[in-house]
């Protein structure tokens, strides 16, 4: 089976847009199966389906095989897992039965990722003040900073350490917030609504929840 | 660190309680309980079905009695006949209180 290749053009944490984008492309013909830096698709006749994604409750690579035999009496099929964060489900019945009906337990599904990227935000936190205290070190205690530098390419090396930081602590910050939301208007008893226009950016996303 | 402890006891929630009062179940008893109970007003999606009872399970309103295959089934204890005589307590006082009021 030859699969298309294709940037994912969406934040995955933006889990509305992510289902909206999966459900246009199935409707162009290229049904999703998995995402790495890029995201591929399966090639078959253009279709209307639903697809929802569900975050990992715990560290686990698939749902067990019970819930998975349980979705599928509901219409619901596994895709696969993206990026250790969420499930992926596909249904192609014209009105499936929602896998989550009741907002404020949905609520609960989210405790386990939004610890992940806290921790996630943590690690990134840490690993960018670790990179800035070792450029420091390298201009501040060098009699020739410069020399050092090019003799042993350390500030090039640290200075896209420190890039790869903030813009991976934008990534998780990004995803922490937006996850956030969801959590409180959960909570607040409101349920998602799963139509969703988005726009489509070319994005190198960073997954470092997945750590 | 601790997961978050139950704070609402939703509809749904009540449902899933309210089914194990005569017997044990399993999560497809569950949904048929409720399905029939309420005449297919209450729809309960798996992920939801599936949240509850761990949610449940984690805060011992129920245990599991058995797995056979893949089927888990589960009984309620007492915290859970507890909190669920409580919340009916809650919801008849209610009722009473709405039915109580005089309509202009």
């Amino acid at each position: 089976m030859k699969l298309v290749k294709k940037l994912f053009p969406v934040n995955i944490y933006d889990i509305v847009a992510t289902e909206s984008y999966l459900k246009d492309m199935a409707a162009e013909g290229l049904f999703f199966k998995k995402l790495g830096i890029f995201a591929y698709f399966e090639k078959a006749e253009p279709e209307k389906v639903t697809y929802r994604l569900g975050p990992l409750t715990k560290a686990e690579k698939k749902p067990s095989e019970e819930i998975l035999e349980d979705y599928k009496r509901y219409g619901w099929e596994y895709v696969c897992t993206i990026a250790k964060l969420f499930h992926v489900y596909i249904s192609k019945e014209k009105q499936p039965t929602e896998i989550h009906t009741d907002p404020i337990t949905q609520g609960y599904t989210y405790e386990y990722l939004n610890k992940k990227l806290k921790f996630s935000a943590i690690l990134c936190g840490v690993l960018l003040c670790l990179s800035i205290v070792m450029i420091l070190y390298a201009v501040l205690f060098n009699d020739q900073p410069v020399l050092f530098a090019v003799k042993y390419g350390q500030s090039a090396y640290q200075s896209l350490m420190v890039i790869f930081g903030v813009f991976s602590i934008y990534q998780t910050a990004r995803g922490s917030i937006k996850i956030k939301k969801l959590i409180t208007s959960l909570q607040e008893g409101i349920s998602i609504t799963h139509k969703k226009s988005y726009k489509k950016v070319i994005i190198i996303m960073f997954y470092l929840a997945s750590l | 660190m601790a997961k978050k402890a139950l704070e609402v006891l939703t509809e749904t929630m009540l449902y899933v309680l309210m089914s194990f009062l005569k017997k044990e179940m399993c999560g497809i008893d569950i949904a048929e309980f409720i399905e029939k109970k309420t005449n297919g007003r209450v729809k309960i999606g798996p992920g939801t079905l599936y949240t509850i009872l761990a949610k449940f399970e984690d805060e011992e309103f129920i245990v599991e009695t058995a797995v056979e295959g893949r089927k888990r089934t589960y009984k309620i204890i007492e915290k859970g006949m507890e909190l669920y005589r409580t919340e009916l307590a809650r919801l008849k006082s209610c009722v009473s209180d709405g039915e109580s009021e005089e309509v202009l």
